[in-house]
């Protein structure tokens, strides 16, 4: 054996079994050919196969989702339509108005995705699909079979005499058994038959029938387009939440227009006291002082009282800068919120220190509030809580727009519990604003005021 | 005598710019010019060179704070001309930005200040001769509300009149003690606000802004 001339055993394998040359390795090869042929063959197949069934299978389930969506969307666009109409025409039949829900245009400025989405996800578009194409025509048919069946059997019934007189008169039977079917009046007819007075009568009786269902007829039409309306008002009216909301977007511009009429007022008030008579009062004591200069002494008394009058009314002018001070403080006119805020730091009797990043413009209304609530808030830390430190922070932050102030203080806390603390009037301000204020203020301190006010 | 006094008077109000001009041509200083905006200030101070500059601080175009731009900017070009910024109220941050700008020659006053001739004649001249001028309204408050727990009440008052530019001399005058006392004072203050290297002159300026600036 040929292993003998092999030091070390070796695993049998297919290719070191065998007795191999180049020539019948080569040769054991072709032997395998046709069938890895096969395979490759079968297995192109297959997967042309698969490839085609699947990508046709992907393509028109793809194919039938967006065909799906388009009639979906056509399906709620049209119910809408038809819905709106529907009110419309309740309306002309003489029913009370309904409120129709708030409507947008569904696909402008929007892109198709979009609009699809905000079309299927708005409740209204599904019952108005629901009204369009499951209630209208079961309520449709079930009223039309009433009033229609009503309305016919009243003009029949109402005429019968005249097309009595007409059988007779071709000498045709007043009734054939063979014709009619449930109807009343030729009910009664087959059973008054060939008695010609029971015939007479039998038509008066159906004349009369007739005459009354006519009479009811207003009530029946009344009462089948109070079931239509009945559920145009379940399905097709705005709902009572979107009332609540159009009222609170309108508090809300309402509150905003109030305080940005306020803060412009209170700002043209500061510029015309600047401008009018702080003006005339120093103009008045320019005067005053030429007055005493010219009379050099030549009367005492005169003097005195021209003294005066500029000591009264430098007075004046002190109670209108404070006046202004108070509504519209000159920094926060000529600089904005941030210049305004820094001073109101090196202003306060603790140190305060201060971090400021306000960004971007900011409404001249919530610049001034804000002003004023920051300023109670050191106030109140300086004041009720007997601060000695006091840190204030004012920042925009984006997504969404806010603007966010922070006053810390290291005083005695309690904020709430203290009566007359300020925080109320504070509250009163941010809520003008739309804004929130938290503050939390443990006994011992420290106090953490908190105001958030929305910018957009 | 020497001779008159030169300024130049920017005050959008006509009322107070006839007013004021009155006042000061009353006063035997020479108004070279009067105007409504700071536009041509930086020409007409060229032209003109007046030894102080009187601005109002809301001018136009916006009538917001243009007076102290406007002052800010001549001192930058031109130190040696005095400005004395007036306004119908007191504004720390804008005495800040006027001392930072260069603290000689400058000055910031309430108009009520300017009614009165012997104030106004005051202020001008001290501006005139470098000197710091601040509104004893401002130095007021910004001690008020900067009660430094380090300085004690008389160095607090000494303070006060040295922010209002006054000389040792006239700080003892007024406080009716010896000029040396008024001197350790100083001294005092200047150690407690770590001021100790500068020269006097200037260490007086850095005081007071110190204190606007803490």
């Amino acid at each position: 054996m040929t292993t003998a001339t092999i030091p070390a055993p070796v695993p049998p394998t297919p290719v070191r079994s065998s007795p191999s040359s180049p020539g019948r390795r080569y040769g054991r090869m072709w032997a395998r050919t046709p069938r890895e042929l096969g395979y490759l063959a079968l297995t192109a197949v297959i997967g042309l196969v698969v490839s085609v069934v699947a990508w046709g299978v992907v393509g028109a389930g793809s194919a039938f989702i967006v065909l799906g969506v388009a009639l979906l969307i056509a399906l709620m666009l049209g119910s809408r339509y038809l819905g709106i109409w529907d009110l419309r025409r309740l309306r002309w039949a003489g029913t009370a108005p309904i409120a129709e829900p708030t409507w947008d245009r569904p696909f402008a400025g929007k892109r198709p995705l979009r609009a699809i989405g905000d079309v299927i996800a708005n409740p209204h578009y599904w019952l108005y699909a629901l009204h369009a194409s499951v209630v209208t025509p079961v309520l449709a048919l079930i009223t039309f079979v009433i009033w229609s069946t009503w309305l016919g059997t009243a003009l029949v019934a109402v005429t019968s005499p005249a097309w009595a007189t007409i059988r007779v008169a071709q000498g045709v039977p007043l009734w054939r058994g063979e014709e009619g079917g449930g109807n009343v009046v030729a009910y009664l007819l087959s059973a008054a038959g060939a008695d010609r007075g029971a015939a007479g009568w039998a038509i008066a009786g159906v004349t009369a029938l007739g005459l009354l269902m006519l009479a009811l007829l207003p009530f029946i039409t009344r009462g089948l387009v109070l079931a239509h309306r009945g559920a145009a008002r379940l399905l097709l009216a705005r709902f009572a939440s979107e009332d609540l909301r159009g009222e609170v977007a309108r508090a809300d511009a309402a509150r905003l227009a109030a305080v940005t009429a306020e803060d412009s007022a209170l700002r043209r008030l500061e510029r015309d006291i600047h401008d009018g008579p702080q003006q005339h009062l120093l103009r008045l004591q320019m005067e005053l002082a030429t007055a005493e200069r010219r009379l050099d002494g030549a009367s005492p008394e005169a003097a005195e009282s021209l003294a005066t009058a500029r000591r009264l009314a430098g007075e004046t002018l002190d109670e209108l800068r404070a006046l202004a001070q108070g509504f519209a403080p000159p920094l926060l006119q000529d600089r904005g919120l941030s210049a305004a805020l820094g001073a109101l730091g090196r202003r306060g009797a603790v140190p305060v220190e201060t971090a400021i990043a306000v960004r971007g413009e900011l409404p001249d209304a919530v610049e001034r509030s804000v002003y004023f609530i920051a300023a109670e808030l050191t106030t109140n830390a300086i004041k009720h809580a007997g601060a000695s430190r006091i840190r204030l922070e004012a920042r925009t932050e984006e997504e969404p727009r806010v603007l966010r102030l922070v006053v810390t203080d290291d005083g005695r806390g309690g904020a709430a519990t203290v009566p007359d603390h300020g925080l109320a009037g504070i509250a009163d301000r941010v809520a003008g604003l739309g804004g929130t204020l938290a503050v939390v203020s443990p006994v011992g301190g420290p106090t953490v005021a908190e105001v958030r006010v929305p910018l957009s | 005598m020497t001779a008159p006094l030169r300024v130049v008077v920017v005050e959008d109000s006509t009322l107070l710019r006839e007013g004021l001009v009155r006042l000061l041509e009353e006063d035997g200083i020479e108004v070279l010019a009067a105007v409504g905006d700071a536009e041509r200030l930086p020409a007409i101070v060229n032209e003109r060179r007046p030894d102080v500059v009187l601005l109002d601080i809301r001018l136009p175009p916006t009538h917001r704070d243009e007076g102290v731009q406007a002052a800010v900017a001549l001192r930058r070009t031109r130190p040696d001309v005095g400005v004395l910024l007036l306004s119908q109220y007191v504004e720390s941050t804008y005495a800040g930005e006027l001392l930072a700008s260069g603290a000689r020659g400058v000055g910031y006053l309430l108009k009520d200040r300017v009614t009165d001739l012997a104030q106004l004649h005051d202020a001008v001249e001290r501006v005139a001769a470098g000197g710091t001028v601040l509104d004893p309204t401002l130095v007021e408050r910004l001690l008020r509300a900067r009660s430094d727990p380090r300085l004690t009440p008389r160095e607090r008052e000494v303070l006060a009149l040295m922010a209002e530019g006054r000389s040792n001399a006239a700080i003892a005058a007024r406080l009716v003690v010896g000029q040396g006392a008024v001197e350790k004072h100083v001294t005092s203050i200047f150690g407690k606000l770590g001021l100790e290297e500068s020269p006097e002159a200037h260490r007086r300026v850095l005081a007071v802004l110190r204190y606007l600036d803490a």
